[in-house]
C-alpha cells in the first residue's frame, strides 16, 4: 500500500526506481505484436510500441507508486503520417525548386550555373532534414513525459525543438571541425538543454555537466580508435601490398623481397575479422566513457528536491551491452523483451536518488500538452528498437 | 466505499469514498467537503498490474485517477464499464479499419483527383523540359519521318486545330517509323504520331480526327496530369518499399500511360468540336472508330485504345455529319503517306 509517511530520508541515497516486470508478461505482449505487425505491414508497429510502453510504465514505481503511460498507438501514428507528409513536401518542393532553376537557367544558356545552385539546394534539403532529426529527440522526449503519469500529475516540456534542432547541427558542425574532439561538451550541451526544459507537474529538472570531467575516457577511446585502425591497415599493407602490387597487371613490381608473398584470397577474411576485433575492442574501451557520461548526466540532474546519482560502472554497461547483443544474434531478434527487461532492471538498480517529492506539495504541470506523438522521430527512425 | 484519489490538480492523494448511483460515479472528499461525478459512461480502466487494485480515470485525456482496493466495488464497476480490456480490442480494431479507410481514401485522393489540380500549376517551361525528354527517349529508338511536303501538311492541320482549341504555343508534332497504329500527347504541346495509324487510315478525315483527339488531350492538360499521376504512384511505391521498379525510361513511362474513360470521351467530344470550329469534316473520329470496330471482331485491337471506352459508345459520341472541308487535298494527303519514305 502506498502511503505519504515512508519517504526515504533526504540526504540517503537509494534505488530511485523500483522495476518488477517479467520476461514471461513481456512476451505476452511481444508475440501477439510482433504477429498483428507483420500482417499490417508494420502499421500495427505504432500500438504495439504503446502496448510495451503501457506495460514497463505501469511494472516502474518511484516512491511507491506506479507510472502510467497514456500514449495512443492512434496519437503515434497519426505523428508519423504529420512527419511522413512534412518530409514529402519539404522533398517535392526542393524537386520543383531545381527543375525550375534548371530550367530557367538553361532558358537564359546559364546551365554551369544551374548545377553548383542544384547541389547548393539539395544541400539545404539535407541540413533541414538534419535540423529535424536532432528536433525531433527534442519533441520525442517532450511526448513521453506528457504521457507519464504519476498520481494523477504528469510531465512536460518548455521551448521550441526546431530551436534545438538548429542548435543541434551547429554543435555537430563545430565537432567535424574540431575532429570530434568536442563530442562530450556537444553531448552535454544538448543534455542540458533537454533536461533543463524539462518538468514533473510544478517541479523542474535540472542538470549541469562538465565536459572536461569526462574528457579523458572520450579521448582514450578516440585514440585507441585511431591507433588500432591506423596499426592495423599498416599491418595488413605490409603483408598484402607486394600481393596487390603483383595482381595489378600494369604495375609489375620487381622487388618481391620486401615482405613474403601473401594471399591475396585471404585479404577479406583478415579484413573483416580485424574490424571485428577492433569493434570488440573499441566496445570495451568505449564503455569507460559511456558509463562516465551516465554518471555525469545522473550525478549532477536534479527534480526539484531530488538528487539524482549513479554509481555505474563500465564493467556493468559492458555486461549489459554484450550481453544484449548477443541475446538478439543468438535468437534472431526474439530475445527482445529479454533486452528491454535487462535494460529496465539495470536503470532500476542504478539510478538512485536522495530526497523525496512531497506529493502535498506536487501540482499539476502547466505545460500544454504535445497533440501528436513524436512523429518525425518514427519517422526518421531514429528510435533504435521497438520502445 | 472506500477508495483513493488523485484529482489531477494536485499528487495528493485523497481517502474518498464512492457510490456508484444514478448512471454516475460519485466521489467524496468528506475531510475536504469536495465531491466529484464521474458519468459511468465516461470511465475507463487504466493500467495497474496490481491484480488486487483497479485504477480508472474518467475520459481518456483527464489525468485524475481513482485507485480502487475494495473487490466489491471493482467488481460492481465491471458490469458498468464498458472500455475495459475487451472494449480497447474493438476500438483499436475500430482505428484500424478507419486507418485503412483513410489511407484508401488518400491513396484516391492522390492519385485520381490531385493530379488534375496540379496539372494547371506546373510551369510551361517544366512542361517544356518534360515533353522534349520523353521525345528524346522516343526518338532515340526511332527514325524519324522527315518527309518535309508531308510534315509542312500535317503541321499546318495541327496549327488550325490547336488554334481552334485555343492552345496559344506552337504544338510540334513529329512523324516516327514504327508499324503500331498510334498516336500520343506529351506535356509541352508536342504530339508524337507512329507511321502505323497513317497506314491504317483510310484517309485525310480519320488522321484528322485523332489529331483532334490527341489535341483535345493538349486542351485539358491531360498528359501534365498523367505524368504528376505517374511520378505520385512512383513516390507512394517508394514510400511503401516498392521502389526498385520504378521506370527510367520516360518514353516507355509515358507511352504506357492510360488515361480513364471519362478523359478520353472527353477529348473525343473536344475533338469533334475543334474539327468544326476549323471548318473542317468532322466526321473522320467516328468513322475511325467504326472500321475499328470491325476489324476488332477478327481481334485487331489497335494498343492504344486498350482502356477506352468500348467503340460503339466513342463512335456514336463522335458522330457528326459530313460537312465541312477535306483536310488536305490529295497531293498533300500522298504526301503525308509517303512522309516514312517507303
Amino acid at each position: 500500500m502506498p502511503s505519504d509517511q515512508d519517504a526515504p530520508a533526504p540526504g540517503a541515497t537509494s534505488p530511485a526506481l523500483v522495476y518488477d516486470g517479467r520476461i514471461s508478461e513481456l512476451y505476452g505482449i511481444f508475440i501477439p505484436n510482433l504477429l498483428l505487425t507483420i500482417i499490417t505491414f508494420g502499421i500495427y508497429r505504432f500500438w504495439a510500441i504503446t502496448r510495451l510502453r503501457r506495460y514497463m510504465w505501469a511494472h516502474m514505481r518511484f516512491q511507491e507508486d506506479r507510472f502510467e503511460y497514456t500514449g495512443t498507438g492512434g496519437e503515434l501514428f497519426l505523428g508519423f503520417i504529420l512527419a511522413l507528409t512534412i518530409l514529402i513536401v519539404l522533398g517535392m518542393v526542393t524537386a520543383a525548386l531545381a527543375f525550375g532553376m534548371v530550367t530557367a537557367a538553361s532558358a537564359f544558356g546559364l546551365r554551369l550555373i544551374a548545377a553548383p545552385l542544384v547541389v547548393l539546394l539539395v544541400l539545404v534539403f539535407y541540413a533541414m532534414i538534419f535540423v529535424l532529426a536532432f528536433a525531433a529527440i527534442f519533441s520525442a522526449q517532450r511526448y513521453r513525459l506528457n504521457r507519464t503519469l504519476w498520481r494523477g500529475i504528469r510531465g512536460g516540456m518548455h521551448g521550441s525543438a526546431i530551436r534545438y534542432g538548429l542548435r543541434g547541427v551547429l554543435y555537430f558542425l563545430l565537432n567535424v571541425i574540431t575532429l570530434y574532439q568536442m563530442t562530450p561538451w556537444m553531448t552535454l550541451r544538448l543534455t542540458e538543454r533537454r533536461l533543463n526544459a524539462s518538468s514533473f507537474g510544478n517541479l523542474a529538472f535540472g542538470f549541469r555537466g562538465r565536459a572536461r570531467r569526462i574528457y579523458l575516457p572520450f579521448l582514450a577511446q578516440l585514440l585507441v580508435f585511431v591507433l588500432l585502425d591506423v596499426v592495423f591497415f599498416v599491418a595488413v599493407f605490409r603483408q598484402f601490398g607486394t600481393a596487390m602490387l603483383h595482381a595489378a597487371p600494369q604495375m609489375k613490381a620487381t622487388d618481391a623481397g620486401f615482405s613474403p608473398p601473401a594471399n591475396l584470397a585471404l585479404l577479406p577474411f583478415v579484413l573483416f575479422g580485424g574490424v571485428l576485433a577492433i569493434g570488440i575492442v573499441i566496445g570495451l574501451v568505449r564503455s569507460f566513457y559511456v558509463a562516465a557520461l551516465a554518471r555525469e548526466v545522473a550525478n549532477h540532474s536534479t527534480l526539484g528536491p531530488l538528487r539524482f546519482a549513479s554509481t555505474i560502472g563500465a564493467w556493468a554497461l559492458l555486461r549489459l551491452v554484450l550481453g544484449n547483443v548477443l541475446i538478439v544474434l543468438v535468437t534472431l531478434g526474439l530475445g527482445y523483451p529479454i533486452v528491454i527487461h535487462r535494460d529496465a532492471r539495470l536503470l532500476a538498480r542504478n539510478l538512485l536518488v536522495s530526497g523525496a517529492i512531497d506529493p502535498e506539495t506536487l501540482r499539476q504541470t502547466t505545460e500544454r500538452a504535445s497533440a501528436l506523438g513524436e512523429g518525425m522521430f518514427q519517422a526518421l527512425d531514429a528510435s533504435g528498437g521497438m520502445l | 466505499m472506500p477508495a483513493r484519489l488523485f484529482d489531477g490538480a494536485s499528487a495528493r492523494g485523497r481517502a474518498v469514498t464512492v457510490a456508484l448511483e444514478a448512471g454516475s460515479l460519485t466521489i467524496r472528499d468528506h475531510a475536504a467537503g469536495a465531491t466529484w461525478v464521474w458519468p459511468v459512461r465516461s470511465l475507463r480502466w487504466r493500467d495497474s498490474p496490481d491484480p488486487a487494485q483497479a485504477v480508472i480515470s474518467m475520459r481518456r485525456n483527464d489525468p485524475a485517477r481513482l485507485v480502487i482496493d475494495d473487490p466489491a466495488l471493482r467488481d460492481a464497476l465491471a458490469h458498468h464499464i464498458r472500455r475495459g480490456r475487451r472494449g480497447m480490442v474493438r476500438m483499436r480494431a475500430g482505428w484500424l479499419a478507419a486507418i485503412a479507410i483513410g489511407m484508401v481514401f488518400a491513396a484516391w485522393m492522390l492519385i485520381a483527383r490531385l493530379p488534375g489540380l496540379v496539372a494547371p500549376l506546373v510551369p510551361r517551361a517544366m512542361q517544356a523540359e518534360f515533353g522534349l525528354l520523353v521525345e528524346k527517349s522516343i526518338l532515340a529508338s526511332h527514325r524519324v519521318c522527315t518527309g518535309a511536303p508531308g510534315q509542312a501538311a500535317i503541321s499546318a492541320l495541327e496549327a488550325r486545330l490547336a488554334h481552334a482549341a485555343g492552345i496559344a504555343n506552337p504544338v510540334a508534332i513529329v512523324v516516327v517509323d514504327d508499324p503500331v497504329a498510334n498516336a500520343f500527347a506529351l506535356p509541352g504541346d508536342r504530339i508524337v504520331v507512329l507511321r502505323g495509324l497513317i497506314d491504317t487510315v483510310t484517309d485525310g478525315d480519320e488522321l484528322a480526327g485523332v489529331l483532334a483527339h490527341e489535341t483535345g488531350h493538349l486542351a485539358h492538360r491531360d498528359p501534365v496530369t498523367a505524368m504528376i499521376r505517374g511520378l505520385g504512384l512512383g513516390a507512394v511505391a517508394h514510400a511503401l518499399g516498392m521502389g526498385g521498379a520504378v521506370s527510367t525510361n520516360l518514353g516507355e513511362e509515358m507511352i504506357g500511360l492510360a488515361y480513364s474513360r471519362r478523359v478520353e470521351a472527353r477529348a473525343d467530344r473536344a475533338g469533334v468540336t475543334y474539327l468544326r470550329q476549323a471548318g473542317l469534316r468532322a466526321d473522320g473520329l467516328a468513322r475511325f472508330f467504326a472500321r475499328l470496330e470491325a476489324k476488332q471482331g477478327s481481334g485487331g485491337l489497335p494498343p492504344f485504345l486498350a482502356d477506352h471506352p468500348p467503340l460503339a459508345e466513342r463512335e456514336a459520341a463522335t458522330a457528326a455529319d459530313a460537312t465541312g472541308a477535306a483536310p488536305f487535298g490529295p497531293r498533300r494527303w500522298q504526301a503525308i503517306r509517303a512522309m516514312c519514305g517507303r
